[in-house]
Protein backbone atom coordinates (compact mmCIF):
# COMPACT_ATOMS: atom_id res chain seq x y z
CA UNK A 1 0.00 0.00 0.00
CA UNK A 2 2.70 2.38 -0.75
CA UNK A 3 1.29 3.62 -3.93
CA UNK A 4 2.19 7.13 -2.93
CA UNK A 5 5.78 6.66 -3.85
CA UNK A 6 5.08 5.44 -7.30
CA UNK A 7 3.54 8.61 -8.59
CA UNK A 8 6.17 10.99 -7.36
CA UNK A 9 8.66 10.61 -10.09
CA UNK A 10 6.32 10.77 -13.02
CA UNK A 11 3.09 12.34 -14.01
CA UNK A 12 0.11 11.29 -12.10
CA UNK A 13 -2.13 9.28 -14.28
CA UNK A 14 -5.50 10.94 -14.35
CA UNK A 15 -7.18 7.80 -15.45
CA UNK A 16 -8.16 5.09 -13.04
CA UNK A 17 -5.06 3.34 -11.92
CA UNK A 18 -6.10 0.13 -13.52
CA UNK A 19 -4.88 1.54 -16.83
CA UNK A 20 -1.47 1.23 -15.24
CA UNK A 21 0.42 3.40 -17.65
CA UNK A 22 3.64 3.67 -15.82
CA UNK A 23 3.13 2.12 -12.48
CA UNK A 24 2.84 -1.59 -12.44
CA UNK A 25 3.21 -2.26 -8.77
CA UNK A 26 0.22 -1.79 -6.54
CA UNK A 27 -1.62 0.29 -9.04
CA UNK A 28 -4.94 -0.66 -7.67
CA UNK A 29 -4.30 1.14 -4.45
CA UNK A 30 -3.46 4.44 -6.11
CA UNK A 31 -7.06 5.35 -6.24
CA UNK A 32 -7.34 5.09 -2.55
CA UNK A 33 -5.54 8.37 -1.86
CA UNK A 34 -6.16 10.63 -4.88
CA UNK A 35 -7.33 14.02 -3.56
CA UNK A 36 -4.45 15.03 -1.31
CA UNK A 37 -1.74 13.44 -3.35
CA UNK A 38 -3.02 14.81 -6.59
CA UNK A 39 -3.01 18.29 -5.21
CA UNK A 40 0.48 17.94 -3.92
CA UNK A 41 1.67 16.73 -7.27
CA UNK A 42 0.09 19.58 -9.12
CA UNK A 43 1.75 22.02 -6.78
CA UNK A 44 5.08 20.48 -7.45
CA UNK A 45 4.56 20.66 -11.16
CA UNK A 46 3.48 24.24 -10.99
CA UNK A 47 6.53 25.12 -9.01
CA UNK A 48 8.71 23.41 -11.53
CA UNK A 49 7.02 25.26 -14.32
CA UNK A 50 7.50 28.55 -12.55
CA UNK A 51 11.14 27.90 -12.05
CA UNK A 52 11.43 26.87 -15.66
CA UNK A 53 9.77 29.98 -16.99
CA UNK A 54 11.62 32.33 -14.69
CA UNK A 55 14.81 30.89 -15.98
CA UNK A 56 13.64 31.23 -19.56
CA UNK A 57 12.71 34.85 -19.04
CA UNK A 58 16.10 35.58 -17.60
CA UNK A 59 17.71 33.95 -20.58
CA UNK A 60 15.68 36.06 -22.94
CA UNK A 61 16.43 39.23 -21.05
CA UNK A 62 20.10 38.51 -21.16
CA UNK A 63 20.00 38.14 -24.91
CA UNK A 64 18.24 41.47 -25.14
CA UNK A 65 20.97 43.05 -23.10
CA UNK A 66 23.42 42.16 -25.79
CA UNK A 67 21.03 43.44 -28.40
CA UNK A 68 20.84 46.77 -26.64
CA UNK A 69 24.36 47.53 -27.71
CA UNK A 70 23.15 47.34 -31.27
CA UNK A 71 26.25 48.62 -32.97
CA UNK A 72 28.95 45.98 -32.80
CA UNK A 73 31.74 47.01 -30.46
CA UNK A 74 34.48 45.36 -32.47
CA UNK A 75 33.50 47.27 -35.57
CA UNK A 76 33.44 50.52 -33.67
CA UNK A 77 36.84 49.80 -32.31
CA UNK A 78 38.16 49.19 -35.81
CA UNK A 79 36.75 52.47 -36.99
CA UNK A 80 38.36 54.29 -34.11
CA UNK A 81 41.66 52.58 -34.70
CA UNK A 82 41.67 53.71 -38.32
CA UNK A 83 42.88 56.94 -36.84
CA UNK A 84 46.53 56.29 -36.11
CA UNK A 85 46.62 58.81 -33.34
CA UNK A 86 44.20 56.76 -31.35
CA UNK A 87 46.17 54.16 -29.50
CA UNK A 88 44.79 52.67 -26.35
CA UNK A 89 41.18 52.90 -25.40
CA UNK A 90 39.49 51.66 -22.29
CA UNK A 91 37.13 48.73 -22.52
CA UNK A 92 34.25 51.07 -21.87
CA UNK A 93 35.04 53.37 -24.75
CA UNK A 94 33.42 51.35 -27.54
CA UNK A 95 30.30 51.00 -25.47
CA UNK A 96 30.05 54.75 -25.08
CA UNK A 97 30.75 55.23 -28.73
CA UNK A 98 28.08 52.75 -29.71
CA UNK A 99 25.51 54.62 -27.71
CA UNK A 100 26.74 58.02 -28.85
CA UNK A 101 26.54 56.87 -32.43
CA UNK A 102 23.01 55.74 -31.95
CA UNK A 103 22.02 59.07 -30.45
CA UNK A 104 23.74 60.83 -33.28
CA UNK A 105 21.88 58.86 -35.92
CA UNK A 106 18.63 59.64 -34.13
CA UNK A 107 19.38 63.36 -34.22
CA UNK A 108 20.28 63.28 -37.86
CA UNK A 109 17.19 61.25 -38.65
CA UNK A 110 14.82 63.67 -36.97
CA UNK A 111 16.29 66.68 -38.69
CA UNK A 112 16.37 65.00 -42.06
CA UNK A 113 12.80 63.93 -41.62
CA UNK A 114 11.79 67.54 -40.94
CA UNK A 115 13.19 68.52 -44.29
CA UNK A 116 11.35 65.75 -46.04
CA UNK A 117 8.16 66.79 -44.31
CA UNK A 118 8.59 70.39 -45.36
CA UNK A 119 8.79 69.19 -48.90
CA UNK A 120 5.82 66.93 -48.47
CA UNK A 121 7.69 63.77 -49.21
CA UNK A 122 7.34 60.41 -47.60
CA UNK A 123 10.70 59.17 -48.65
CA UNK A 124 13.82 60.34 -46.93
CA UNK A 125 16.45 61.26 -49.46
CA UNK A 126 20.07 62.12 -49.31
CA UNK A 127 19.38 65.78 -49.86
CA UNK A 128 17.27 65.77 -46.71
CA UNK A 129 20.32 64.71 -44.80
CA UNK A 130 22.42 67.27 -46.60
CA UNK A 131 19.92 69.93 -45.64
CA UNK A 132 19.91 68.83 -42.03
CA UNK A 133 23.67 69.06 -41.99
CA UNK A 134 23.61 72.52 -43.47
CA UNK A 135 21.03 73.78 -41.05
CA UNK A 136 22.58 72.45 -37.90
CA UNK A 137 25.72 74.08 -36.63
CA UNK A 138 26.95 71.12 -34.71
CA UNK A 139 26.81 69.04 -37.87
CA UNK A 140 29.34 71.25 -39.56
CA UNK A 141 31.92 68.52 -39.42
CA UNK A 142 29.78 66.58 -41.86
CA UNK A 143 29.74 69.16 -44.54
CA UNK A 144 32.27 67.24 -46.57
CA UNK A 145 30.73 63.89 -45.94
CA UNK A 146 27.41 64.10 -47.65
CA UNK A 147 28.02 65.24 -51.16
CA UNK A 148 25.13 67.05 -52.61
CA UNK A 149 23.28 65.99 -55.65
CA UNK A 150 22.03 68.31 -58.29
CA UNK A 151 19.53 70.54 -56.74
CA UNK A 152 16.04 69.31 -56.82
CA UNK A 153 13.61 72.03 -57.59
CA UNK A 154 11.82 72.24 -54.36
CA UNK A 155 10.13 75.40 -53.26
CA UNK A 156 11.82 76.59 -50.15
CA UNK A 157 10.78 78.76 -47.30
CA UNK A 158 10.28 82.31 -48.43
CA UNK A 159 12.65 84.32 -50.45
CA UNK A 160 14.80 83.39 -53.26
CA UNK A 161 16.43 80.10 -53.55
CA UNK A 162 19.69 79.94 -55.32
CA UNK A 163 21.53 76.91 -56.35
CA UNK A 164 25.07 76.95 -55.37
CA UNK A 165 27.75 75.11 -57.15
CA UNK A 166 27.24 72.44 -54.60
CA UNK A 167 23.58 72.18 -55.35
CA UNK A 168 22.14 72.90 -51.94
CA UNK A 169 19.49 75.54 -51.89
CA UNK A 170 20.38 78.57 -49.88
CA UNK A 171 17.88 80.66 -48.18
CA UNK A 172 18.29 84.33 -48.51
CA UNK A 173 17.21 86.19 -45.45
CA UNK A 174 15.40 89.42 -46.03
CA UNK A 175 18.27 91.40 -44.59
CA UNK A 176 21.41 90.44 -46.25
CA UNK A 177 24.70 90.45 -44.54
CA UNK A 178 27.70 91.61 -46.37
CA UNK A 179 29.26 88.94 -48.42
CA UNK A 180 31.44 86.78 -46.34
CA UNK A 181 35.06 86.85 -45.51
CA UNK A 182 37.37 87.18 -48.40
CA UNK A 183 36.78 84.65 -51.02
CA UNK A 184 34.59 82.42 -48.96
CA UNK A 185 31.47 82.52 -50.94
CA UNK A 186 28.75 80.04 -50.51
CA UNK A 187 28.21 79.94 -54.18
CA UNK A 188 31.76 78.99 -54.60
CA UNK A 189 31.98 80.52 -57.96
CA UNK A 190 35.45 79.14 -58.32
CA UNK A 191 34.01 75.94 -59.45
CA UNK A 192 36.23 73.01 -59.20
CA UNK A 193 36.71 71.93 -62.74
CA UNK A 194 37.17 68.33 -61.87
CA UNK A 195 33.60 68.26 -60.79
CA UNK A 196 33.55 65.35 -58.47
CA UNK A 197 35.68 66.91 -55.79
CA UNK A 198 33.89 69.04 -53.34
CA UNK A 199 36.39 71.68 -52.40
CA UNK A 200 35.75 73.00 -48.97
CA UNK A 201 36.55 76.15 -47.21
CA UNK A 202 36.47 75.82 -43.44
CA UNK A 203 32.95 74.97 -42.60
CA UNK A 204 32.31 77.49 -39.88
CA UNK A 205 33.04 80.45 -42.05
CA UNK A 206 31.18 78.74 -44.78
CA UNK A 207 28.20 78.17 -42.69
CA UNK A 208 27.79 81.68 -41.44
CA UNK A 209 27.96 83.41 -44.73
CA UNK A 210 24.62 84.55 -45.93
CA UNK A 211 24.22 86.27 -49.15
CA UNK A 212 21.72 88.70 -50.26
CA UNK A 213 19.94 88.00 -53.45
CA UNK A 214 22.51 86.96 -55.94
CA UNK A 215 22.12 89.91 -58.24
CA UNK A 216 23.40 92.37 -55.70
CA UNK A 217 26.46 90.47 -55.01
CA UNK A 218 28.44 89.94 -58.08
CA UNK A 219 30.63 87.30 -56.65
CA UNK A 220 27.92 84.75 -56.54
CA UNK A 221 27.12 85.13 -60.11
CA UNK A 222 30.65 85.02 -61.30
CA UNK A 223 30.52 81.37 -61.78
CA UNK A 224 28.83 81.96 -65.04
CA UNK A 225 25.42 81.80 -63.62
CA UNK A 226 23.32 84.10 -61.63
CA UNK A 227 21.23 81.58 -59.93
CA UNK A 228 20.11 78.12 -60.49
CA UNK A 229 21.54 75.86 -62.94
CA UNK A 230 25.23 76.15 -62.46
CA UNK A 231 25.66 72.54 -61.85
CA UNK A 232 27.72 71.38 -64.70
CA UNK A 233 30.42 69.13 -63.55
CA UNK A 234 29.12 69.03 -60.04
CA UNK A 235 27.61 66.31 -58.05
CA UNK B 1 52.07 39.02 -47.63
CA UNK B 2 51.06 42.62 -47.60
CA UNK B 3 47.72 43.49 -46.26
CA UNK B 4 45.60 45.35 -48.73
CA UNK B 5 44.16 48.48 -47.23
CA UNK B 6 40.57 48.39 -48.26
CA UNK B 7 37.86 50.95 -47.80
CA UNK B 8 37.09 52.19 -44.36
CA UNK B 9 35.18 49.94 -42.04
CA UNK B 10 31.51 50.68 -42.11
CA UNK B 11 28.74 50.28 -39.64
CA UNK B 12 26.39 47.40 -40.36
CA UNK B 13 23.67 48.57 -42.71
CA UNK B 14 20.93 46.60 -41.07
CA UNK B 15 21.50 48.18 -37.71
CA UNK B 16 21.71 51.69 -39.07
CA UNK B 17 18.56 51.03 -40.99
CA UNK B 18 16.77 49.80 -37.92
CA UNK B 19 17.73 52.82 -35.86
CA UNK B 20 16.58 55.18 -38.61
CA UNK B 21 13.34 53.38 -39.36
CA UNK B 22 12.38 53.09 -35.71
CA UNK B 23 12.87 56.78 -35.24
CA UNK B 24 10.94 57.60 -38.37
CA UNK B 25 7.98 55.63 -37.16
CA UNK B 26 8.09 57.73 -34.02
CA UNK B 27 8.18 60.89 -36.08
CA UNK B 28 5.44 59.78 -38.36
CA UNK B 29 3.17 57.25 -36.74
CA UNK B 30 0.37 57.55 -39.25
CA UNK B 31 2.19 56.64 -42.37
CA UNK B 32 5.39 54.95 -43.31
CA UNK B 33 8.40 56.91 -44.28
CA UNK B 34 10.71 55.18 -46.69
CA UNK B 35 14.40 55.65 -46.73
CA UNK B 36 16.21 55.93 -50.00
CA UNK B 37 19.22 53.68 -50.38
CA UNK B 38 21.56 56.63 -50.83
CA UNK B 39 20.18 58.22 -47.72
CA UNK B 40 20.96 55.12 -45.73
CA UNK B 41 24.54 55.21 -46.94
CA UNK B 42 24.71 58.86 -45.97
CA UNK B 43 23.53 58.00 -42.46
CA UNK B 44 26.17 55.31 -42.17
CA UNK B 45 28.93 57.51 -43.43
CA UNK B 46 27.90 60.37 -41.20
CA UNK B 47 27.92 58.12 -38.18
CA UNK B 48 31.32 56.83 -39.09
CA UNK B 49 32.71 60.35 -39.38
CA UNK B 50 31.08 61.21 -36.10
CA UNK B 51 33.02 58.39 -34.48
CA UNK B 52 36.23 59.79 -35.91
CA UNK B 53 35.37 63.28 -34.84
CA UNK B 54 34.48 62.31 -31.29
CA UNK B 55 37.38 59.92 -31.09
CA UNK B 56 39.95 62.46 -32.21
CA UNK B 57 38.62 65.04 -29.80
CA UNK B 58 38.60 62.59 -26.89
CA UNK B 59 42.06 61.44 -27.83
CA UNK B 60 43.39 64.98 -27.69
CA UNK B 61 41.85 65.50 -24.30
CA UNK B 62 43.38 62.25 -23.12
CA UNK B 63 46.81 63.22 -24.35
CA UNK B 64 46.50 66.60 -22.68
CA UNK B 65 46.03 64.84 -19.38
CA UNK B 66 49.25 62.95 -20.08
CA UNK B 67 47.53 59.61 -20.16
CA UNK B 68 47.82 56.80 -22.66
CA UNK B 69 44.41 55.31 -22.56
CA UNK B 70 41.26 57.06 -23.64
CA UNK B 71 38.65 56.65 -20.95
CA UNK B 72 35.04 57.53 -20.28
CA UNK B 73 35.80 60.95 -18.83
CA UNK B 74 37.74 61.93 -21.93
CA UNK B 75 34.76 61.02 -24.02
CA UNK B 76 32.33 63.01 -21.91
CA UNK B 77 34.56 66.06 -22.06
CA UNK B 78 34.91 65.61 -25.78
CA UNK B 79 31.16 65.56 -26.21
CA UNK B 80 30.93 68.88 -24.41
CA UNK B 81 33.64 70.29 -26.57
CA UNK B 82 32.00 69.35 -29.85
CA UNK B 83 28.71 70.70 -28.55
CA UNK B 84 26.94 67.41 -28.17
CA UNK B 85 26.48 67.92 -24.47
CA UNK B 86 22.92 66.66 -24.55
CA UNK B 87 24.38 63.21 -25.16
CA UNK B 88 26.26 63.20 -21.89
CA UNK B 89 23.39 62.39 -19.58
CA UNK B 90 22.00 59.39 -21.46
CA UNK B 91 25.51 58.11 -22.02
CA UNK B 92 26.32 58.28 -18.34
CA UNK B 93 23.17 56.35 -17.58
CA UNK B 94 24.08 53.76 -20.17
CA UNK B 95 27.55 53.44 -18.75
CA UNK B 96 26.28 53.01 -15.21
CA UNK B 97 24.01 50.23 -16.40
CA UNK B 98 26.85 48.52 -18.21
CA UNK B 99 29.10 48.74 -15.19
CA UNK B 100 26.48 47.19 -12.96
CA UNK B 101 25.91 44.31 -15.30
CA UNK B 102 29.59 43.76 -15.73
CA UNK B 103 30.14 43.70 -12.02
CA UNK B 104 27.67 40.87 -11.78
CA UNK B 105 29.24 38.98 -14.63
CA UNK B 106 32.70 39.54 -13.29
CA UNK B 107 31.62 38.19 -9.95
CA UNK B 108 30.30 35.04 -11.53
CA UNK B 109 33.25 34.63 -13.82
CA UNK B 110 35.62 35.12 -10.94
CA UNK B 111 33.78 32.51 -8.93
CA UNK B 112 33.97 30.06 -11.78
CA UNK B 113 37.64 30.67 -12.19
CA UNK B 114 38.14 30.10 -8.51
CA UNK B 115 36.37 26.77 -8.71
CA UNK B 116 38.31 25.74 -11.77
CA UNK B 117 41.46 26.66 -10.02
CA UNK B 118 40.57 24.58 -7.02
CA UNK B 119 39.74 21.61 -9.16
CA UNK B 120 42.94 21.88 -11.06
CA UNK B 121 44.92 22.23 -7.89
CA UNK B 122 43.34 19.04 -6.68
CA UNK B 123 44.20 17.25 -9.87
CA UNK B 124 47.56 18.45 -11.04
CA UNK B 125 49.08 21.78 -11.91
CA UNK B 126 47.60 25.14 -11.04
CA UNK B 127 49.58 26.95 -13.67
CA UNK B 128 47.00 27.42 -16.41
CA UNK B 129 44.31 28.49 -14.01
CA UNK B 130 46.38 31.24 -12.53
CA UNK B 131 47.48 32.48 -15.89
CA UNK B 132 43.98 32.72 -17.22
CA UNK B 133 42.74 34.65 -14.26
CA UNK B 134 45.56 37.12 -14.48
CA UNK B 135 45.02 37.69 -18.14
CA UNK B 136 41.40 38.44 -17.57
CA UNK B 137 42.17 41.01 -14.90
CA UNK B 138 44.62 42.76 -17.15
CA UNK B 139 42.18 42.88 -19.96
CA UNK B 140 39.42 44.26 -17.88
CA UNK B 141 41.24 47.39 -16.93
CA UNK B 142 43.02 48.38 -20.03
CA UNK B 143 42.86 47.51 -23.59
CA UNK B 144 45.90 46.75 -25.64
CA UNK B 145 45.82 47.22 -29.34
CA UNK B 146 43.97 44.20 -30.52
CA UNK B 147 44.17 41.66 -27.76
CA UNK B 148 40.75 42.21 -26.48
CA UNK B 149 38.97 41.61 -29.72
CA UNK B 150 37.28 38.39 -28.69
CA UNK B 151 36.05 39.64 -25.39
CA UNK B 152 34.57 42.67 -27.00
CA UNK B 153 32.88 40.66 -29.65
CA UNK B 154 31.22 38.57 -27.03
CA UNK B 155 29.85 41.63 -25.39
CA UNK B 156 28.73 43.52 -28.34
CA UNK B 157 28.00 41.47 -31.38
CA UNK B 158 24.51 41.73 -32.69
Amino acid sequence: MDSNQQAQSSSYPPQPPTSAITHAPSSTTAMATPPFHHHHLLQQQQQQLQVFWTYQRQEIEQVNDFKNHQLPLARIKKIMKADEDVRMISAEAPILFAKACELFILELTIRSWLHAEENKRRTLQKNDIAAAITRTDIFDFLVDTVPRDEIKDEPSLGGMVGATASGVPYYYPPMGQPAGPGGMMIGRPAVDPTGGVYVQPPSQAWQSVWQTAGAEDGSYGSGASSGQGNLDGQG
Amino acid sequence: MEKVVSEAEELPKAIVRRVVKDKLSDCSPDYDINVHKDALLAFSESARIFIHYLSATANDICKESKRQTMNAEDIFKALEEIEFSEFVKPLKASLAEFRMKNAGKKGEAAKEKEMKKKRKAEDSSVKSGTKTKQKKEDNDNEEEDDENEDEEDNNGSE
